[in-house]
């Protein structure tokens, strides 16, 4: 496929279900804008494990104990320094650091995310104030601005929620609100059933109410201390 | 892009969404002060990591004998005081009398201590000078117009035009419902992007992940 091909079959797809034309209601624009709204409240409601594809890695060496931010940054998930886990901690709670329980250092660094008078920055406790350890960020980046040239960097499985999604604020423009209400509870369910893999429970190759899980729940799997 | 260009397809946008493309029912001013209002509202109520684009600090030189310093003029919460680089104990106004009377709790140059109170920190230690008070604080969202873009990320387009859409919906019984329901869609989104930084977990670890178990046992020094 060409690039720009998924935005435009995209847009094509909730336009052939709210039924006009680009010249009648709303245009490819606008169309647009909604997929992109639909990318972030995805990037939102997901689990991180369910939209890899937002997901990258940055690495560098720490400057003065402090990393920066990607442009695209999200959220992060994971920060490594000189190699090891690093802890995220509560700014408000950085009197608390250097105790007994967290002492930082470079075996058992810390870190936490804030304005260090220049940018925001992530900001790494170890014991040397100045550290110059490799780090690494792992991060959820920022979804795409979809246009003509740019398609999303989520999987295609998730195309028919994008389309749920722009679909519903067609549905809500026109104040069509009951068919807005049941999309919204369609997309809410599906991402809930994706989430759902991620939870403590049944396995993560099953589906809560699957009738495998039964048979998994009472011999291998189960949730942990459960009943096995 | 030019400064208040996305402020301006915000509104555009928002436009759209109320049916009002035409400036017929709402004028821009309407728009921009129910979007601000949203941006107020959201930063009140959602966690501080996703708001990391208002993470700010402000520096001030510490006078010899002075204990108020002023707290930032766009201070929506305050997080961290750090005297002369060393984190101050944050106290309640009307506990400060222990900090005051007890040898236990004590303020001293080395062991910080203030209440927030009047518009400023109020140091309970004695201030010999030199060196610098750093307030590390959550800024109000900047009041956009159209000439000034947002500072909170593009992820919060979708629930300020929300949250603005609602406040204006607010005014018709005709649209009462409608609003309603846009308010309990905001209210889960809050709650599930609030849910991300609750609990102590890392952020969307599988609870049987063996990071966060390996997490938990250095937590609890077993490991």
């Amino acid at each position: 496929m060409a690039v720009g091909d998924v935005t435009a079959a995209l847009v094509a797809e909730v336009r052939k279900r709210i039924g006009t034309s680009a010249t009648l209601g709303f245009s490819d624009d606008l169309l647009r804008l909604w997929l992109t709204r639909g990318q972030y409240d995805l990037i939102w409601r997901l689990h991180t494990g369910a939209i890899l594809e937002q997901t990258t890695t940055v690495s560098g060496v720490l400057t003065a104990s402090k990393f920066p931010l990607p442009a695209n940054f999200l959220r992060e998930a994971y920060v490594k320094v000189g190699g090891k886990r690093a802890r995220r901690w509560n700014v408000s709670e950085r009197r608390n650091l250097g105790g007994s329980l967290a002492s930082p250092s470079a075996s058992d660094p810390f870190y936490y995310l804030w304005h260090d008078g220049s940018s925001v920055k992530g900001i790494v406790q170890v014991a040397d104030a100045a550290s110059t350890l490799p780090y690494d960020l792992f991060y959820v980046m920022r979804p795409l601005t979809l246009s003509a040239s740019v398609d999303p960097l989520l999987g295609r499985e998730y195309d028919d929620l994008l389309v749920y999604f722009a679909l519903a604020s067609c549905r809500e423009q026109r104040e069509e609100y009951e068919e807005e209400v049941a999309l919204r509870a369609q997309y809410a369910w599906s991402i809930n059933l994706v989430n759902s893999r991620f939870m403590p429970g049944p396995l993560t190759e099953s589906v809560s109410g699957d009738p495998v899980d039964r048979t998994v729940q009472g011999t291998r799997g189960g949730r942990p201390g459960g009943r096995r | 892009m030019a400064a208040g260009d996305i402020s301006d397809a915000l509104v555009s946008s928002f436009r759209l969404r109320i049916g009002d493309p035409g400036s017929l029912l709402f004028t821009d001013a309407q728009c921009f002060a129910a979007l601000n209002l949203a941006y107020l509202q959201l930063a009140k109520e959602l966690a501080d990591p996703p708001l990391y684009a208002l993470f700010a600090v402000q520096t001030t030189a510490l006078g010899a004998g002075i204990v108020a310093y002023a707290l930032p003029t766009d201070l929506l919460r305050e997080r961290l005081v750090e005297y002369k680089g060393i984190p101050a104990r944050r106290w309640p106004l009307d506990q400060s009398g222990l900090v005051e009377s007890s040898s236990l709790a004590a303020a001293t140059e080395a062991d910080p201590a203030y209440f927030i109170w009047g518009g400023n920190v109020n140091l309970l230690n004695a201030c010999t000078g030199g060196g610098n008070l750093v307030v590390s604080y959550l800024k109000r969202p900047t009041t956009i117009t159209t000439n000034v873009d947002p500072e909170m990320g593009r992820e919060f387009d979708e629930m300020v035009e929300m949250y603005a859409q609602q406040t204006l919906r607010q005014s018709s019984p005709i649209t009462q419902a409608h609003a309603r329901a846009i308010v309990a869609r905001l209210q889960t989104l809050t709650g599930i992007i609030n849910q991300r930084y609750q609990g102590g977990a890392s952020f969307d670890d599988d609870p049987r992940d063996p990071r966060r178990l390996a997490d938990v046992s250095r937590s609890q020094g077993t490991r």
